[in-house]
């Protein structure tokens, strides 16, 4: 065994990783012996009747065979998932001799799961894994304990290594939309300022030298009496950076904003989970329709991801989201470097906007000439802090200073929208801007 | 080890971990009441009755041991007829309180049983029972009457042999 094995047998083995009687047996063999000697000795029949049992019972257990090496393996666990329920195998090995296996098992969908007593015939148990958050978790760890007859030699309890997934924030379908006019490359979904051979009319212009025949629109040349011919719009895709605020993740109760959750990578239904969401199912509409889409961290610019296409880019979108919340934590500015965002990029800012730094990053990058959505995931129906007589005041004030910085930015040419929990705000507010005499 | 070709089972439900330690108070609580029956006073009862509750909450504690025990010294301290039908009731419960506390005692309170898991122990129970009937059985058959001292010193030292050779193989096992 080199150290490698000794140093993970030291971590997951724990210290009843070996045969051991237990204080069953102990009792069995004092209290069965003790009696039987005492009947005999007083000639007291009932006590000899009473020890017998016992002392039967621990005699078959010290001489059935037990032995080996009890082994519980998981199969088939794959490291990222989707949020619902999966399926897993558990492998047992319980060794020679085993009647009974207690292993712990997800049974009730909620963390690890209890303790299952399981038959010592048992080889392999199938499992559902249920979770409902995205985010990093432990999935199984299947502890075990095997156990000889009547439980008087037993074999643990061995503590397994945790077992978990990466679950990717869920999808919502949203329409593609508020998407920048400019050229880049040539071809995509968008309609660019440049001429090109899209179906779009871009103008009717007088016939120059090098214009194709085909072009002409004969209609108003002989109207005019001159050539004319048809120019349409090129089509191009686009660059779209999503900005995350992993500064803040605050739920609706302002009473909670302070406390820490251990337990979870956001807190469900926080501004930081609805962000996270939002970022997923943007990302997967402006890819599925041929842009490139990047993600920056507002807090963590070192966890950003670069622009991409396709599907691979969807995934390591999504992994990178589960990064950025896992390292979530208060940062004193926002950072968003000109070198993060593509010339001509469509920046979508999520964040709950409770700090005036965010909103001023929104507006110089709207000065800068991208184009600005603004994505609001203050939680809605904020609950004042019912500590303190001044928690309805302060929500007020709350509310007012974010109800300002919303309106300094659209004041600044940022689009706001807010993101609730079926998306539906903002999918009114795209389909809004993906008609044609909003698009620029 | 079960490779991938193992056809894995799928896991059921199973019974609350509690249901042990309940069985275990239940058990108790039969077994105070034939005793009652059989003329123990009231106060040892209440003693036994918190030896119960202390069982069933923490099985793997002594507790157990002085519930199996108790009885025993009991019906020796109120006298009657050795083989009875209350001896023999007790001598099964006795049994199945050891039994039972050395299975919840591997199972913290919040697990889940199979009872497909209990089934070798349950015939083993049993097996057991219809030996120490049997025993019984041959006690009230055999003509009573002093037993020669050198019989009983070699039943005490047959005895002797017997915990020496049980703590021979523990020795062996761990």
């Amino acid at each position: 065994m080199n150290r490698g094995q000794r140093l993970r047998e030291a971590l997951t083995g724990g210290r009843g990783a070996r045969w051991h009687p237990t204080d069953a047996l102990v009792r069995g063999l004092a209290v069965g012996v003790g009696l039987v000697v005492f009947g005999g000795l007083f000639h007291r029949v009932e006590l000899v009747l009473f020890g017998a049992p016992l002392l039967l019972s621990t005699l078959v257990a010290l001489v059935a065979p037990v032995g080996g090496r009890p082994v519980v393996d998981v199969r088939g666990l794959p490291r990222t998932g989707e949020v619902g329920a999966a399926r897993s195998v558990v492998d047992v090995d319980p060794g020679t001799g085993a009647e009974v296996v207690a292993i712990r098992l997800p049974g009730d969908g909620r963390d690890v799961g209890p303790v299952h007593l399981l038959p010592g015939g048992v080889r392999a148990v199938e499992v559902v894994l249920r979770r409902d958050a995205w985010g990093e978790g432990v999935d199984l760890r299947p502890d075990h304990l095997v156990a000889g007859p009547d439980g008087l030699v037993v074999h643990g309890p061995v503590t397994a290594a945790e077992r978990g997934r990466v679950l990717l924030p869920p999808v919502e379908h949203l329409p593609a939309g508020l998407l920048p006019a400019r050229a880049r490359g040539l071809v995509g979904a968008h309609r660019a300022a440049r001429p090109g051979d899209s179906v779009e009319l871009r103008d009717i212009r007088a016939f120059q030298p090098g214009d194709r025949l085909r072009r002409i629109d004969w209609r108003v040349s002989l109207r005019t009496g001159n050539l004319h011919v048809r120019e349409h719009h090129a089509e191009a895709d686009a660059d779209v950076v999503l900005a995350l605020d992993t500064r803040f993740d605050v739920e609706r109760d302002l009473g909670e904003w302070s406390v820490s959750r251990d337990a979870t990578t956001t807190r469900p239904g926080g501004s930081l989970d609805l962000a996270v969401r939002a970022a997923a199912s943007l990302a997967a509409g402006y890819l599925r329709q041929g842009d490139r889409v990047g993600l920056v961290d507002l807090g963590r610019p070192q966890l950003g991801a670069r622009p991409g296409t396709g599907r691979r880019q969807l995934l390591r979108l999504r992994n990178q989201l589960v990064v950025c919340a896992r390292s979530a934590g208060w940062a004193q500015r926002p950072v968003l470097r000109p070198e993060q965002v593509p010339h001509g990029a469509l920046v979508v800012v999520l964040s709950p906007f409770l700090d005036a730094e965010v909103a001023e990053l929104a507006a110089h990058a709207a000065r800068r000439g991208n184009l600005v959505l603004a994505v609001d995931v203050l939680p809605e129906g904020l609950r004042p802090d019912r500590d303190t007589p001044w928690g309805a005041a302060a929500l007020r004030v709350l509310e007012l200073e974010h109800e300002v910085r919303l309106e300094a930015m659209r004041r600044h040419g940022v689009a706001v929208v807010t993101w609730d929990a079926r998306a539906a705000a903002i999918s009114g507010a795209l389909r809004v801007a993906a008609r044609p005499g909003r698009r620029r | 080890m079960s490779g991938p070709g193992t056809r894995p089972e799928p896991l059921a439900t199973g019974l609350p971990g509690w249901v042990l330690r309940a069985a275990i108070g239940v058990v108790g609580l039969v077994v105070a009441a034939i005793l009652h029956a059989e003329g123990v006073s009231l106060v040892p009862l209440v003693l036994y009755l918190g030896l119960v509750g202390v069982a069933a909450g923490i099985p793997a504690s002594a507790a157990v041991a002085l519930l199996v025990a108790y009885p025993a010294v009991a019906l020796v301290v109120v006298g009657g007829e050795p083989v009875r039908p209350a001896v023999l009731a007790l001598v099964a419960l006795g049994h199945l309180l050891h039994v039972l506390s050395a299975y919840a005692a591997l199972l913290p309170v919040r697990s889940r049983i199979h009872p497909k898991a209990l089934r070798p122990a349950a015939l083993r129970f049993l097996a057991v029972q219809a030996g120490v009937l049997a025993l019984a059985a041959l006690v009230v058959l055999l003509p009573g009457g002093r037993t020669d001292e050198v019989v009983e010193l070699i039943g005490v030292a047959c005895a002797v042999g017997l915990v020496a050779g049980a703590v021979a193989l523990m020795g062996r096992r761990s």
